[in-house]
């Protein structure tokens, strides 16, 4: 089965993983930067994570994807607790596109996401273990709209397309869950939506910092709203993004209404709170 | 030609093929060059002799001239040119850092507090050959100033962060650097800051076979030791996140790789002295060629390094009758040229 095959397989079975977090604590110095933050991403199902600049958003993905310990809780994938899993195995399990990943060092984009095979590969390095590698890479190259420009350096690429190709690398991990942090900074409106429909498209679990609230309801299916490094309000789009608490958050003035042409809610706003309308 | 061309495997292949000609000329050549020339059929009848294809006709300067003398210098040559070249690789991947070189963690400064020791003060000379000492002080001097440099970068958690453990080695360079300077001018005495200036600049005058097998052991150490890591060096592109989000546990990558580029590295000091340029421009040459994949790129660095080395040296040694040239300012006089060209066209900064 292919990678693509497999995961729309998964997904229609609801065999995706969820990922948990409870009690998540994370000091910096004497600073608090999570506040015994609890999570549950629903297998198969994009969660937003939101709030405004500094609620803790990153920490928290860097939690979720075992990059950083938390000074208290436990994260869990699928029921096991991400730190009994080994680096490598981890790394099979979730993968995290990260917020400006820049290099310049000139890999093509084919390089790019063959980085991702790293953890299939055996532990020197050596390429004879992971015998899909070429074809998954081959494969997740057509499935981010990258095959054309395989042969392209990075620093020939637009913005888009590196997050694309960055999105290529996490997906030659072959994860379970798929964690984003603002993935769609600098982007355009285009390529912005494209990146993120790309990412609903995929089926897998994911769990997406995202900066526009726009965005966030209009491609995700749950959301998790931070401040403070505190959860403010979590559940469905509609339930949760409720205008008291954007109010609170954001302060501003905003709530979800109908969309008018599609069967989905918007965000529409009218300014900051107490402001001039 | 098109630079990246020679990034798929035929491409890399024919690269590798002829980077290793290019090797063996260069050494054949280098073979015959000097004080007094070796015609090639000469120097290969030398070494057919050695290599026991019978009782040639070689007389005794000639054969004393190529395997004596002239073999174990161009091998030292080709095992500090790509312990150098490939540490340097390794090192500016490492650290994210062009500017990196193989002296990052102190090596030469330390190096150079054993040398000045040896050369001004003549400590440990009681008995010994200073010949002899001097290697010792400056591998001994090499590694202590590694170990402080280790020390003061990774005092803040273990971590061996880039920045962090650039700053030390800078640190721990000038603090040896004032060692080295005061001892040289208050009790310097006759021609001891030439031959510490000398000595800093480098010189494969005094390789032997012994001496020699030591640096190839070591750089086959190197290669297959930064080889293995290849992959892994791969996932620092994107930095220190991505690489440990793509399962590289990037503390021991960093520890293991820090302290193995200098290790062999003070190796090639202790025998060879710091010779500069080498270890920070030859990756950068060689990047444009065949990427920046290390599975190629360590390789292909340590075969550049280990040309440009045999010809600096050859050019040292040849140049001026009677006289060598230190090898650091001619590898920085051939290579800074390239390099330049380089930039030039775009392909490089």
């Amino acid at each position: 089965m292919s990678h693509r095959e497999n995961c729309v397989h998964r997904a229609a079975h609801g065999d995706l993983l969820e990922v948990t977090a409870e009690g998540v604590t994370v000091r910096l110095g004497d600073r608090t930067v999570l506040d015994s933050v609890g999570l549950r991403a629903a297998g198969g199902r994009v969660t937003g994570l939101l709030g405004p600049n500094g609620s803790g958003k990153t920490t928290l993905l860097h939690v979720l994807a075992g990059l950083r310990r938390p000074d208290a809780g436990v994260v869990r994938v699928g029921g096991t607790d991400l730190r009994s899993l080994p680096d490598r195995r981890r790394a099979r399990t979730v993968a995290l596109v990260e917020q400006h990943a820049a290099t310049t060092v000139d890999l093509t984009v084919r390089e790019v996401v063959t980085l991702g095979r790293l953890p299939h590969r055996g532990r020197l390095g050596g390429a004879a273990r992971d015998t899909r590698g070429a074809d998954v890479v081959e494969e997740v190259l057509e499935m981010v709209g990258l095959a054309p420009l395989a042969e392209r350096l990075w620093g020939t690429l637009s913005g888009g397309e590196r997050q694309r190709a960055h999105l290529g690398r996490t997906l030659a991990q072959e994860p379970e869950v798929l964690l984003l942090d603002e993935p769609t900074n600098h982007l355009d409106l285009g390529q912005q939506l494209r990146f993120l429909s790309l990412v609903r498209e995929l089926g897998l679990t994911a769990v997406a910092a995202l900066h526009d609230l726009e965005l966030a309801a209009a491609f995700c299916d749950d959301v998790v709203v931070l401040d403070g490094g505190r959860v403010r309000g979590d559940g469905t789009v509609g339930d949760a993004l409720t205008a008291p608490l954007l109010g609170e958050v954001y302060g501003v003035e905003a709530s979800l209404a109908p969309h008018p042409r599609l069967p989905r809610q918007h965000l529409v706003w009218d300014g900051p709170s107490g402001g001039p309308r | 030609m098109s630079l990246r061309g020679a990034r798929g495997r035929t491409g890399l292949g024919l690269l590798a093929l002829g980077g290793l000609a290019v090797l063996v000329g260069s050494c054949a050549i280098a073979l015959g060059v000097g004080s007094v020339d070796v015609p090639v059929a000469r120097v290969l009848a030398v070494l057919a002799r050695r290599a026991g294809a019978g009782e040639l006709d070689v007389t005794l300067l000639e054969d004393q001239l190529v395997w004596q003398l002239r073999l174990p210098r161009i091998l030292g040559a080709v095992a500090v040119g790509a312990v150098l070249a490939s540490s340097g690789a390794v090192l500016q991947s490492l650290t994210r850092n062009d500017l990196a070189d193989p002296f990052l963690l102190g090596v030469s400064s330390g190096a150079g507090v054993g040398a000045v020791s040896v050369i001004v003060l003549g400590v440990g000379v009681g008995g010994l050959a200073a010949g002899a000492v001097l290697p010792a002080a400056a591998f001994a001097g090499a590694l202590a100033a590694l170990a402080a440099v280790l020390l003061v970068a990774s005092a803040g958690g273990g971590a061996l962060r880039p920045h962090r453990t650039v700053l030390a080695g800078v640190a721990v360079a000038h603090l040896c650097g004032a060692y080295t300077s005061v001892v040289v001018i208050m009790h310097g005495q006759g021609d001891a800051a030439r031959r510490v200036l000398a000595w800093t600049l480098g010189s494969l005058a005094g390789l032997r076979w012994g001496s020699a097998l030591v640096l190839v052991g070591a750089a086959v150490v190197a290669l297959v030791w930064f080889l293995a890591y290849a992959e892994r060096l791969d996932a620092f592109a994107f930095g220190e996140t991505s690489a440990r989000s793509l399962g590289v546990p990037v503390t021991a990558t960093r520890w293991v790789l820090m302290v193995g580029t200098a290790l062999v590295t003070a190796t090639t000091v202790a025998y060879a002295g710091a010779i500069g340029f080498v270890g920070l421009v030859v990756p950068h040459l060689v990047r444009p060629l065949v990427g920046s994949r290390h599975r190629a790129l360590l390789p292909a660095s340590a075969v550049a390094g280990a040309v440009l080395l045999v010809w600096a040296d050859t050019a040292a040694r040849s140049l001026v009758d009677g006289q060598e040239v230190p090898i650091g300012a001619l590898t920085a006089l051939i290579g800074v040229p390239v390099l330049v060209w380089l930039m030039a066209r775009r392909t490089v900064g």
